[in-house]
């Protein structure tokens, strides 16, 4: 769990903690992805601060994430032939890492 | 004799007067290294009157990243096992932990997996110190820290670039600085005095082809790059894939299938890797 | 009187239809030096390589039977030879192409003409090369064996006064028994950064580092800090190792087991012994007679289970 400035909050993070009035009562509960309305809406209450959940690891080590997140970190580099192959011996890695996985009965 | 670093933006300037100040002792010890007659036991005596920094550098160095997790017990015994340049580099990355954190979320991250990375390259790679490369990788976005903190409204105008333009936060800064933060890397190196090793790393990291003395420790940092990007762990500006250079992996003398390798080790030790953080017991009195 | 790079002779062959190339080759050492082997024939010559490996391969791409790419690839794929330095001696012609230098693991190439002293030096260079690569422990990444022999002979040869110390680890065998080769591994590591932090301490001064293997360590110092620098290690070293202990042990002050006899043993916390010659005045002639010394030296350093040094006071 984080505590970071609401300027620095990012549309895909999650609440860690309810925003609550002053009175305690939580007006927008915990686990509700922020979206830009969403963060917009919170600078107009004047809220500073936010406490976001901080599952970095998990994504990061979760091989099916990792297969599919790849298409959106090399979009970019779809021309260079180098990268192609990068990006291919990686899906073929990260592939095998999940079904070891699955077949372990983890969850990935 | 270094100067100021002028940007592009007329009249936006990095000056060095406004750099992150450096735990005192820094300083201390770093005159005293340069007597060949100082002990270690007398660098880490220095370094143990800053109880605060003594307790989050022994944090740091007793994660996988550095070759020995839960062996060391005082800073002497970390000098004594990764050696000066190491535990200088630890110093700095945990003295500006603070800073780090409220400027750009998730780059402490970014820095300690890519420390975790390159330490792994490296000892793929067969290098002899590993825990010289994992410094390497531990400080390698320092320049973005300086620019955010020192230029704000640029740092804000390198940021919007990334998100309507989809550029890399190195290509933005191009852009909005005139230059990357591999130059701003390397005008703070020069003036915190880091060795030559660490130096060519941070400022030739994002092309290791075109280092000159150590192009093995840019090299490994570049890789490290890349590998924490794969797993997205922390956030180093953008959601991008570095642009690997081929000429990095023959520095290096590795092939693809060594990268497995690699890969294996992150995702190993990343859970414990992620715990090297500073919460509020660690703050620094005064600061939140 | 030329330089003397090895410490025995070496011994190379030259894989070439060439008589001239042959001749060259065989002129410009000494036979005690480098002794050629002149094969003319690919085929032939895989035989001899196989059976006898040379420390050097020269091939000339001139070889009719077979072409140079295809000794170099057949020699490099067999993991045995994997370290024979292979050089390959092209002419001009042989320019014209590019060389896939991933495919064809040759370490370095010849182009006619070339002159003698280019040849000599690249074979040298080559040799030099390979032999500090395979030398290099893989685990702490010292300097081996070779290295090790061929700096103390340097010394001894320059009458250079110098300290050898060797060192080593009592009750290793019994933490590696108990804790396995992985963390016996990260005490080696502990160990060779203990000894290369201390001694890389003394700056400014002449020193060396080398791992001979397993839990033997070697490090050269000047012969007026050599005690010092024991004494440096040692404290370094007792006040560490604990460390990699688990705690029961740890209070326990070892490692106590029971036998399949039922006998209980206790082995105490491991600890560094470190016997140290001295070469003064140009005693020494010759590496083996350090060592043979120091052997003598590190039973009396042993017989104390506890980390020490033992110091050759003996002065002619």
């Amino acid at each position: 769990m984080q505590k970071i400035p609401l300027s620095l909050a990012q549309p895909g993070m999650k609440l860690a903690k309810p925003i609550t009035k002053a009175n305690g009562m939580p007006i927008i509960a915990a686990g509700v992805e922020l979206s830009e309305s969403l963060i917009s809406k919170l600078d107009g209450m004047g809220i500073d601060k936010v406490f976001i959940v901080g599952d970095a690891v998990a994504a990061s080590q979760n091989p099916t994430e990792r297969v599919t997140r790849l298409d959106h970190l090399f979009r970019r580099l779809g021309d260079d032939p180098f990268m192609a192959q990068v990006k291919r011996h990686l899906r073929e890695y990260f592939t095998i890492k999940a079904a070891a996985d699955a077949a372990a009965g983890e969850k990935g | 004799m270094e100067e100021d670093l002028k940007t592009s933006a007329k009249g936006q300037i990095l000056s060095i007067r406004d750099l992150p100040t450096l735990p005192k002792v820094l300083d201390e010890v770093s005159r005293l290294v340069q007597n060949p007659n100082t002990s270690i036991e007398a660098i880490a005596k220095v370094i143990a009157r800053d109880q605060v920094l003594s307790a989050k550098v022994l944090k740091m160095v007793n994660s996988p990243v550095y070759g020995f997790p839960g062996r060391i017990s005082s800073i002497q015994h970390s000098l004594v096992l990764l050696g000066f340049n190491v535990i200088r580099g630890v110093i700095i990355s945990t003295s500006v932990f603070d800073i780090m954190s409220s400027t750009m979320v998730g780059l402490w991250e970014h820095s300690v997996g890519c420390a975790l990375a390159t330490g792994l390259v490296a000892r793929q790679a067969k290098l002899k110190d590993p825990e010289e490369y994992s410094v390497c990788g531990l400080l390698h976005d320092l320049g973005k820290v300086v620019a955010a903190v020192q230029l704000p409204e640029l740092h804000k105008a390198v940021g919007e670039a990334v998100r309507t333009q989809d550029l890399r936060w190195f290509e933005a800064e191009k852009a909005v600085l005139g230059f990357g933060h591999d130059r701003i890397n390397a005008w703070l190196a020069d003036h915190w005095h880091l060795p030559p090793t660490i130096k060519e790393a941070m400022s030739s990291h994002h092309h290791p082809e075109r280092a000159q003395r150590y192009p093995q420790h840019a090299a490994a940092a570049h890789v490290g790059d890349f590998i924490v990007r794969v797993f997205e762990y922390g956030n180093g500006g953008d959601d991008q894939a570095v642009p690997l250079s081929p000429q990095a992996l023959k520095i290096l003398g590795i092939s693809l299938s060594d990268l497995d390798v690699v890969l294996d080790g992150f995702a190993e030790n990343l859970s414990e890797v992620s715990g090297v953080t500073f919460g509020p017991e660690d703050a620094v009195p005064g600061k939140g | 009187m030329s330089l003397k790079l090895f410490h025995r002779q070496q011994r190379g062959i030259l894989l070439s239809p060439d008589p001239e190339l042959a001749a060259l080759f065989l002129g410009l050492w000494d036979n005690q030096e480098v002794e050629w082997t002149v094969i003319t024939q690919g085929r032939r010559a895989m035989e001899v390589i196989f059976n006898e490996p040379p420390d050097i391969l020269i091939v000339d791409n001139r070889l009719d039977d077979m072409p140079s790419a295809e000794v170099a690839g057949i020699v490099k794929s067999e993991n045995v030879y994997r370290q024979l330095p292979v050089i390959l001696c092209l002419d001009q012609r042989d320019m014209q192409d590019e060389w896939n230098w991933n495919e064809i693991e040759a370490d370095d190439f010849l182009v006619r003409p070339f002159t003698g002293r280019e040849a000599k030096e690249r074979v040298h260079l080559t040799l030099c090369r390979a032999s500090r690569a395979m030398d290099a422990n893989p685990l702490t990444k010292l300097p081996g064996n070779t290295s090790i022999i061929q700096r103390i002979q340097d010394l001894i040869d320059r009458q250079d006064d110098f300290a050898l110390a060797y060192c080593d680890l009592d009750y290793f065998k019994s933490f590696n028994d108990k804790y396995g080769f992985s963390r016996g591994d990260e005490v080696l590591m502990m160990t060779a950064r203990v000894i290369v932090n201390i001694i890389r301490g003394f700056t400014g001064r002449r020193t060396f580092v080398g791992h001979v293997g397993g839990d033997d360590f070697v490090f050269i110092v000047p012969a007026d800090i050599a005690e010092e620098a024991c004494q440096r290690v040692v404290a370094a070293f007792d006040d560490i190792v604990p460390h990699f202990y688990d705690s029961d042990d740890r209070e326990a002050g070892g490692i106590i087991s029971t036998d399949r006899q039922g006998e209980v043993r206790t082995f105490p916390l491991m600890a560094v012994s470190i016997a140290v010659v001295f070469n003064t005045d140009g005693r020494l002639k010759h590496f083996g007679e350090a060592s043979a010394i120091a052997m003598g030296l590190k039973k009396k350093a042993k017989e104390n289970p506890k980390s020490c040094y033992v110091l050759d006071r003996r002065t002619e």
